[in-house]
């Protein structure tokens, strides 16, 4: 799966918030979205998903224009600002409601997924007394679940505790190896540096390439910095 | 049906639960009875006073503008679950499963305020039935009233079904100026005239039943087709699915 965005612009009321822009997204790699608040980044998210419509370019799903054809992207997920769930229902009615729509996975892939995200005890509980880390948690399991190709998650480390980044992080990696096509959006720099392949700078809509030298450099620091963590707590405890 | 049913019953449930909604549910109650007091003082008869509230413009009016403020609720409400939206797969797939979910939950706002609507009145109103004919039709009250209420729903389930794609094509704000101009002309059309858009909600003599039975009909056709029309327009309309104005 390839998705192509040509010379895409956006305008809200003639306020422009995305500026020409231009890129390829290739399946197997996880793109990073970088840049502050109101830089663009979520409108292009939307514009992917299919919910807004460029003023002006176009984007391509493997050469089809899916906003021309009036369809949603193919298999494709996304978490993009707060997560929607129906709040009288548990974490798992939420995701078999969903999984009723396309009635590609059953019960027990939607256990499955609760147990990569780390809900399985919570599962029966109300969604409307999940804490906030949990109903994260829940967004990201329904982007995960029904295996998409393409993955579209907006600040998904919002309100994750430590380990839960951690333990999301290595999915994304597992998931990037199944050559899921993985779209991040981020402030958290240690996420880019280590997650993504390649990152795209959102500044006042108008995106550019971020030279991946520098950061590739970093992500190697950091994973050797985690080997020797890893080997010293290793050593510690024999 | 059921398993439908079944299927939308949480998205239902959620909708129905907002505070927004309870507003809602007042208001039905309001509307009800408005309609159970909405008689002629004069004629308490039961079937008489069914005409002649089905019939009354300020009633249709309060009636469509209420079930136009329900449906715009559940519009709303439900593009909210973004989520569920990505997976209809296409623009058709989401203005089907909105028209079926509208019309649900407006069926069950419809079965309350019947019941408290009929409650209301059987206590208030003095006779049961009336066989006398209504103009100079040869079909006496009982039967006019039933085919009063017949017509009179099956044109606001009509009417919502309208809403509901015109919600999808124009959104919340173009839908409410739409329905603002059809739904004065309930007010400032002449009641004599017999072909106008809103001259089929009203008491209109049309010489004979038959000849009032077959303008309905033409009519029911004319709706018929620009619900086609719109939902052409609705699913061939490129532009992003949820956000847009």
């Amino acid at each position: 799966m390839t998705i192509e965005i040509k010379n895409v612009s956006k305008q809200f009321k003639g306020v422009e918030v995305l500026k020409d822009v231009s890129m390829t997204l290739r399946e197997g790699h996880i793109y990073g979205f970088i840049g502050h608040n109101g830089s663009g980044k979520t409108v292009l998210l939307k514009l992917i998903c299919a919910f807004l419509e460029p003023s002006a370019g176009e984007i391509l799903f493997d050469g089809i224009n899916v906003i021309k054809n009036n369809q949603f992207p193919p298999s494709t997920r996304a978490l993009i600002e707060r997560p929607s769930f129906i709040s009288e229902l548990s974490g798992k009615e939420n995701l078999e409601l969903l999984a009723n729509i396309e009635k590609k996975i059953g019960e027990k892939e939607i256990e499955e997924v609760l147990d990569k995200v780390g809900l399985t005890e919570n599962k029966d509980k109300l969604y409307y007394k999940y804490s906030l880390g949990m109903k994260q948690k829940l967004g990201i399991a329904q982007a995960l679940m029904e295996d998409p190709k393409i993955m579209i998650l907006d600040e998904p480390m919002n309100g994750l505790d430590e380990d839960s980044v951690n333990k999301l992080r290595e999915i994304l990696l597992e998931e990037k190896v199944k050559n899921k096509l993985i779209i991040l959006a981020t402030h958290i720099k240690e996420d880019i540096e280590l997650l993504c392949d390649e990152i795209y700078k959102f500044d006042d809509g108008v995106v550019s390439e971020e030279v991946k030298t520098s950061i590739e450099l970093n992500r190697e620091t950091l994973k050797q910095e985690s080997i020797k963590e890893q080997e010293q707590t290793d050593i510690e405890i024999i | 049906m059921k398993k439908r049913w079944k299927q939308n019953k949480a998205l239902i449930d959620s909708i129905t639960r907002t505070n927004r909604f309870k507003i809602l549910e007042f208001l039905l109650i309001l509307l009800a009875l408005f309609a159970a007091f909405n008689f002629n003082p004069y004629d308490r008869k039961l079937t008489s006073g069914i005409i002649f509230c089905h019939t009354n413009p300020i009633f249709i009016l309060l009636f469509l503008a209420y079930f136009l403020l329900v449906t715009l609720n559940t519009c709303i409400s439900f593009y909210q679950y973004d989520t569920y939206l990505i997976r209809l797969k296409n623009k058709k797939g989401l203005i089907k499963k909105l028209v079926v979910i509208v019309l649900q939950i407006n069926t069950i706002l419809l079965i309350i305020y019947f019941i408290i609507y009929l409650s209301i009145y059987n206590l208030v109103m003095l006779d049961c039935y009336e066989q006398n004919p209504v103009f100079n039709y040869t079909i006496t009250a009982n039967t006019y009233a039933i085919y009063t209420m017949i017509k009179f729903y099956l044109l606001a389930y009509l009417y919502m079904i309208i809403n509901t794609v015109l919600f999808v094509i124009l959104r919340e704000s173009k839908t409410v100026i739409v329905n603002i101009i059809y739904l004065s002309g309930f007010i400032a059309t002449n009641i004599d005239k017999k072909y106008l858009p809103w001259s089929y909600y009203k008491l209109i003599d049309y010489h004979t039943f038959s000849n009032e039975l077959l303008t309905f009909i033409g009519y029911l056709i004319i709706i018929i087709l620009v619900i086609c029309l719109l939902f052409y327009l609705g699913t061939k309309q490129k532009r992003g699915v949820i956000y847009d104005n």
